[in-house]
């Protein structure tokens, strides 16, 4: 392979790879803030039947 | 029965001695082997003793056949949580506690009297039975070994002593041991609950079902109704907001009918979180008014309605100031620090939000740790983390997003 398609390809997978990361960060952001946007604020004390 | 420690313990009763009981019937070493009951005698020699005290050895038999039938139905009653029948069947059982001392029933007694306490939630005498029930354990068969664990998680259940209490039933499950079939619901059912308490609602949902099946099959309809409540709960908790309903109206039609006042109140009171979850505040809300009205003051669920009717009127915008002086005043007369916990939570969730995050640090999750409750703990931990994310303190988020992921990690 000639050097210049080598420098090409290399340039492409490390801008896909790039992506990727990005993108994963974004989804783990998004699953933490999820995660928390859903507790729900202090209950009250929990009454459970009879022992 | 066994007949040597019966003769035994009308001779001491009586007074006498082993010589003067032998004399003209059979030897003193006869007497004393019987007496261990490493021999069973001829019938006209058991005859012979007992009279010899004036005791008739056919009543006897009917006595010791009674007390086996009475036994066996305060165990009945246990199973089937017949508190009322237990009650009465606990004194009748108590006024012949010497006698029964002496009879092979004495381990099956003293390990229901345990389970007994705690169904009253008697404390002291609960205690004092777990340390003779200590002493007792040398001479327990397996299936009493196994009973004894059992009753043991359920009264550390009862002082919210939740781990040891998960270690005692863990132990139970394991090897060859098995569970006793009639326990079998009883199990599932305080693992269950157990499980709801430390916050893991997939594996308590897994438990309740299994004893609401076994209940059903057995037709224990008391328990089945507890064991609903349960997953009622738990499906309220996993936002199973349908499905939550459904058993909530069946819950609260039978409850009512079969006359289980208590549960009622339970029931309805769990019902309003479901409203709440909902978003249906001003159903909630005339839901705790009557509730807060057939209630009597100094029970535990009066105050847990009372909190949660402020939590209500803040949710919906109600002035919570009356409701909150009346938790104030309930706590002069009786000191509970928890309820003043959430009372004062619940206050300043009206004001800014940084005072509430100091006072959910530096007073609830330090509360709520030193005192085992897990859930509520890893709930405002979940708080915590939250708010220094938002502040970007990244070094306490992190310390709090550990200490919930250390805990189950389980998310709400």
């Amino acid at each position: 392979m000639k050097m210049g398609k080598k420098i090409a390809a290399a340039a492409l997978i490390a801008a896909v790879l790039a992506g990727a990361i990005e993108q994963l960060e974004e989804t783990e952001e998004k699953a933490s803030n999820t995660a928390h946007s859903e507790i729900k604020p202090m209950a009250v004390p929990i009454i459970l039947p009879p022992l | 029965m066994n007949i040597g420690s019966v003769i035994k313990y009308y001779r001491t009763k009586n007074g006498m001695t082993q010589l003067k009981l032998a004399d003209g019937i059979c030897s003193i070493s006869h007497l004393s082997k019987i007496e261990s009951n490493a021999y069973v005698p001829h019938e006209s020699t058991i005859e012979a003793l007992l009279a010899k005290m004036g005791v008739h050895w056919q009543k006897e038999v009917e006595r010791h056949k009674r007390l086996e039938r009475q036994l066996g139905e305060f165990i009945d009653s246990s199973l089937h949580y017949d508190l009322e029948n237990m009650r009465k069947l606990y004194h009748q059982l108590k006024s012949e506690n010497d006698y029964i001392q002496s009879t092979e029933l004495v381990n099956q007694y003293e390990l229901y009297k345990f389970r007994y306490y705690i169904y009253e939630i008697d404390q002291p005498q609960a205690e004092r039975q777990k340390n003779m029930l200590e002493r007792l354990t040398g001479s327990f068969s397996a299936p009493e070994k196994w009973l004894y664990k059992f009753f043991l998680s359920v009264y550390y259940s009862m002082l919210n002593k939740t781990e040891q209490s998960l270690d005692c039933l863990e132990m139970l499950d394991q090897g060859i041991q098995s569970i006793p079939q009639k326990f079998e619901g009883e199990y599932y059912y305080q693992k269950a609950r157990l499980m709801i308490v430390l916050d893991r609602f997939e594996v308590s949902a897994y438990y309740a079902e299994l004893a609401v099946q076994f209940y059903q099959l057995h037709h224990n309809y008391i328990r089945l109704m507890h064991a609903q409540l349960l997953l009622a709960i738990n499906y309220t908790r996993r936002n199973l907001h349908v499905q939550a309903s459904g058993l909530y109206e069946v819950l609260k039609r039978n409850a009512r009918l079969t006359g289980q006042t208590e549960l009622f109140h339970q029931t309805s009171y769990n019902y309003v979180e479901l409203l709440k979850d909902t978003g249906e505040y001003g159903k909630a809300y005339d839901l705790l008014r009557n509730l807060k009205n057939s209630l009597p003051q100094e029970s535990y669920l009066y105050k847990a309605v009372l909190l949660s009717k402020i939590e209500t009127a803040v949710e919906s915008g109600i002035d919570a100031s009356h409701l909150i002086e009346e938790v104030r005043s309930l706590l002069e007369q009786s000191p509970d620090e928890q309820v003043e916990i959430y009372s004062n939570y619940f206050e300043k969730r009206n004001f800014s939000q940084p005072d509430l995050m100091s006072y959910c640090e530096t007073i609830m999750f330090p509360f709520f740790r030193k005192n085992g409750y897990i859930k509520e703990s890893k709930k405002i931990d979940a708080d915590l983390v939250n708010y220094y994310q938002q502040q970007k303190e990244w070094e306490k988020a992190n310390f709090y997003r550990s200490y919930y992921n250390r805990n189950g990690g389980e998310l709400l």
